[in-house]
């Protein structure tokens, strides 16, 4: 991959909200990753952000892979894994899960709002550090 | 638990009912527990684990004070932020008609003499689509000892040096909520002109991530719209900034 690309590539992840990045090619492999969106700097702070407001139409949409389910954020939000610092995690990886039970929380304007499981089926992976920006559509969980 | 009909008020009655119980964890889980018909009020006299935010405590005593969360539908919600505007025009609302002057600290905190006297917290189920809407309010009506919170929190009793009677706030601010829903239905969206033209920030400097800014506005999707010294203009929604730093 050449130094060229690479900057290119630290260019825009440092400008999008992605937290975490892991590219392979041709048996080279990069990893980017910064800090949560709370931690940022002054100067990357003055950036306005455009907050997604849920609305009727926006929907979690379970997404089918393979035999896992991936839960999409279904609106742009701080993500929460429990229902205070304090407090157990909803859940777990590992956790057995029904349709309709509560994975986590994405906070957006103050509103807090309570993520259903889309269906049946244990946690597989929780791919969201607690207190972290999620974006719509993001994958934030895999059930299966 | 005592159940009752709301008395009929305006076109359309959002409030099927009221429960009343004495004694209650929380009254936002309480709704959640339950599967309860939308339109649905819980208030309570004692809350045991009152919570705010990320399971902040709303403290109250056993003075009377106004907890309350009522059971909304999702139909008709455009954006569910906007609720909480709703609350909180609706609380500034009723204490305007009990004779208190109120500030709404963006987005869904009354203020007065720069004192905490409302917190509200709107919290939503999405099951694959928005499935409700529960909007909690506790309002410090006869409370007069705030123990360490003393300095930021104050009541209706604090300020006018009398008694309220809990029932009568309670349904001013039932009949304000309905107003609201109502005209919020029809498209009308006045709450939001008096969140923007009482707004405690107005005036105010708010230092977000080192920098001094001054407020300017609340634009049409809720964020605040400040400005720097060089004049050039930001918007945040509430996520983005914490507004400890006010001046």
């Amino acid at each position: 991959m050449e130094i060229k690309l690479i900057k290119e590539i630290m260019k825009n992840f440092e400008k999008s909200n992605i937290h975490k990045i892991e590219l392979e090619q041709d048996g080279f492999k990069i990893k980017l990753e910064k800090e949560d969106k709370q931690y940022v700097t002054a100067k990357e702070m003055e950036v306005p952000t455009v907050v997604t407001t849920v609305s009727n139409n926006e929907e979690t949409k379970p997404v089918v892979t393979d035999n896992s389910v991936k839960v999409l954020a279904p609106l742009v939000g701080t993500f929460y894994g429990s229902p205070s610092p304090d407090a157990k995690p909803f859940v777990s990886v590992g956790s057995k899960v029904q349709k309709g039970q509560t994975l986590c929380i994405i906070e957006a304007m103050k509103v807090m709002n309570e993520i259903s499981a889309p269906s049946n089926g244990t946690i597989k992976e929780i791919l969201v550090k607690n207190s972290a920006m999620v974006e719509f559509d993001q994958v934030i969980m895999t059930i299966e | 638990m005592l159940y009752f009909e709301r008395q009929r008020v305006g076109d359309k009655v959002f409030v099927r009912r009221i429960i009343r119980l004495n004694k209650v964890d929380s009254t936002n889980e309480y709704l959640k527990r339950g599967n309860f018909e939308f339109g649905t009020v819980v208030t309570v006299k004692e809350q045991t684990a009152g919570k705010g935010r990320l399971g902040r405590t709303w403290i109250s005593d056993d003075s009377d004070n106004l907890m309350m969360s009522v059971l909304l539908k999702s139909t008709g919600i455009q954006n569910v932020w906007e609720i909480g505007f709703l609350a909180a025009a609706s609380v500034y609302k009723t204490l305007r008609e009990f004779g208190i002057e109120s500030k709404i600290k963006w987005p869904n905190d009354l203020i007065v003499s720069n004192k905490k006297i409302t917190g509200i917290l709107v919290e939503t189920k999405i099951n694959e689509s928005l499935e409700s809407v529960i909007v909690g309010i506790g309002i410090n009506v006869n409370m007069m000892n705030f123990g360490d919170l003393e300095l930021k929190a104050t009541s209706m009793k604090k300020e006018k040096s009398k008694d309220f009677d809990c029932d009568k706030i309670l349904f001013a601010l039932l009949e304000n909520i309905n107003y609201y829903i109502n005209e919020y239905l029809m498209g009308y969206k006045s709450f939001l002109d008096i969140c923007k033209s009482n707004s405690y920030l107005i005036g105010k400097k708010i230092s977000i991530g080192g920098r001094i800014y001054s407020y300017m506005d609340i634009n049409d999707l809720g964020e605040i719209i400040v400005i720097d010294e060089d004049g050039k203009t930001s918007c945040y929604s509430p996520n983005e900034i914490s507004l400890e730093d006010i001046y």
